[in-house]
């Protein structure tokens, strides 16, 4: 989604913290994201790309200003509503208040399905591919150029996945692909280097075709 | 949605023991399942990332295994599992550091490096690492000298990143245990170089 959260080479954010410590809990109420994502993933309720686009759905308002594992919640709680699990209601009666909820989803990409193998070495540019549903290709990189640099594995398409916790989902390449920071943000001059991971649906060949391996 | 109208907003701690009651309620949840999770939560940890480095640094065949392919190297210690099915070791050379973000969301290599800290799923941290990486390393206190090449790894698919340090200078007769002590969740995430207290 062209939302809040892909905010990768956005301006504005700020000084990173002064002191910070590497453990993930705080409260003990936050572990509580990860007991629902593993309840309703084993389930089937929803997959892991649900959760994404579930926190991603987060009106911006909300998302820039609530914590993380409070966006990780109410995403959590908005997919136990959608899958009429529970409702909305029952928890709002429950915390005695209203409970903010994430956006409806909207129809995302279907993977191109024709698409052909790309090999390492082949440059590529990334599509320009608006969506309201979910996606993994960063704002940033949109309309790029790069070189495929690895490949990465197979898995479920994400946007496809988001919606659909079934078997119908399409498998599809991942690879990681090498883009000159200079050619992302022309004022990076020393030489840094940003690999994505892509999606083979989220990429057009370009420049001479590198042979595949078979 | 029109704030003026909105019923207040209990605290997020609140919520969540709401929404614990309401799908318990259901007879979908147990007590036994929660503590099950937090058993998992606890068993990925940076450790075992730092051990996975011990081991490629003193053994050549283990760090050859590691770079070609992670997940099962990872798996030769007893890593893996959740957000671990697809490892990559990342090669750092005083010349190149490497360094993990995911600027969508929190992913991480759960196994290997732990959950997430604050500061890695901080908006400050996603926007600007890929951006700003030298400047970002720096208020996270790597001053990198510019003719060390900065790669930055942004995980936007199913590949999860462990940075591989490259060993520093004076700890030839260390054993494993003592070399896994200078490896922090920092530097495997790619923020931190490995240091040797003299």
């Amino acid at each position: 989604m062209e939302g809040v959260h892909d905010m990768g080479g956005m301006l504005g954010y700020g000084m990173m913290p002064s002191e910070r410590d590497d453990v993930p809990f705080h409260e003990s109420w936050e572990r509580l994201g990860y007991v629902f994502g593993m309840l309703g993933t084993d389930h089937k309720f929803f997959t892991i790309d649900a959760i994404r686009y579930a926190i991603e759905r987060i009106p911006a308002r909300h998302y820039i200003t609530m914590p993380y594992f409070e966006r990780m919640i109410t995403a959590m709680a908005s997919l136990f509503v959608e899958a009429g699990v529970i409702e909305k209601q029952d928890l709002e009666r429950l915390a005695g208040g209203s409970f903010p909820l994430s956006a409806l989803p909207s129809k995302g990409q279907a993977a191109r399905r024709e698409q052909r193998r790309l090999a390492v070495g082949q440059e590529v540019v990334v599509r320009y591919w608006p969506t309201g549903g979910h996606s993994r290709a960063p704002r940033y990189v949109q309309g790029k150029s790069g070189v495929v640099v690895g490949i990465g594995p197979t898995v479920p398409f994400a946007s496809e996945a988001a919606q659909s916790p079934g078997d119908d989902v399409f498998l599809e390449p991942t690879y990681r692909v090498r883009f000159e920071a200079c050619d992302l943000w022309p004022e990076v001059t020393d030489g840094t280097t940003v690999v994505v991971d892509l999606f083979q649906s989220y990429l057009d060949p370009s420049g001479p075709a590198v042979a595949s391996r078979p | 949605m029109n704030v003026e109208h909105e019923n207040p907003i209990p605290p997020i701690q609140v919520r969540a023991d709401a929404l614990t009651q309401a799908i318990k309620e259901t007879g979908l949840l147990s007590d036994a399942f929660i503590q099950d999770v937090h058993d998992a939560l606890d068993q990925w940890q940076p450790e075992n990332g730092a051990r996975v480095v011990a081991r490629a640094w003193t053994d050549p065949a283990f760090r050859a295994r590691l770079l070609e392919d992670a997940t099962s190297a990872c798996a030769e210690l007893g890593y893996g599992g959740p957000q671990g099915e697809y490892m990559v070791a990342l090669e750092n050379t005083p010349e190149l550091q490497n360094v993990i973000v995911c600027t969508q969301c929190s992913c991480t290599a759960w196994p290997v490096l732990g959950l997430p800290a604050g500061w890695y799923k901080s908006f400050e941290y996603r926007s600007r690492v890929v951006r700003e990486s030298r400047q970002v390393l720096k208020e996270l206190g790597l001053d990198l000298p510019l003719d060390v090449k900065i790669q930055v790894w942004d995980t936007s698919a199913e590949t999860r990143y462990m940075v591989l340090p490259f060993r520093p200078d004076g700890t030839e007769d260390w054993t494993e245990e003592q070399l896994a002590k200078i490896v922090t969740k920092d530097v495997l995430v790619g923020v931190s170089r490995p240091k040797v207290e003299i």
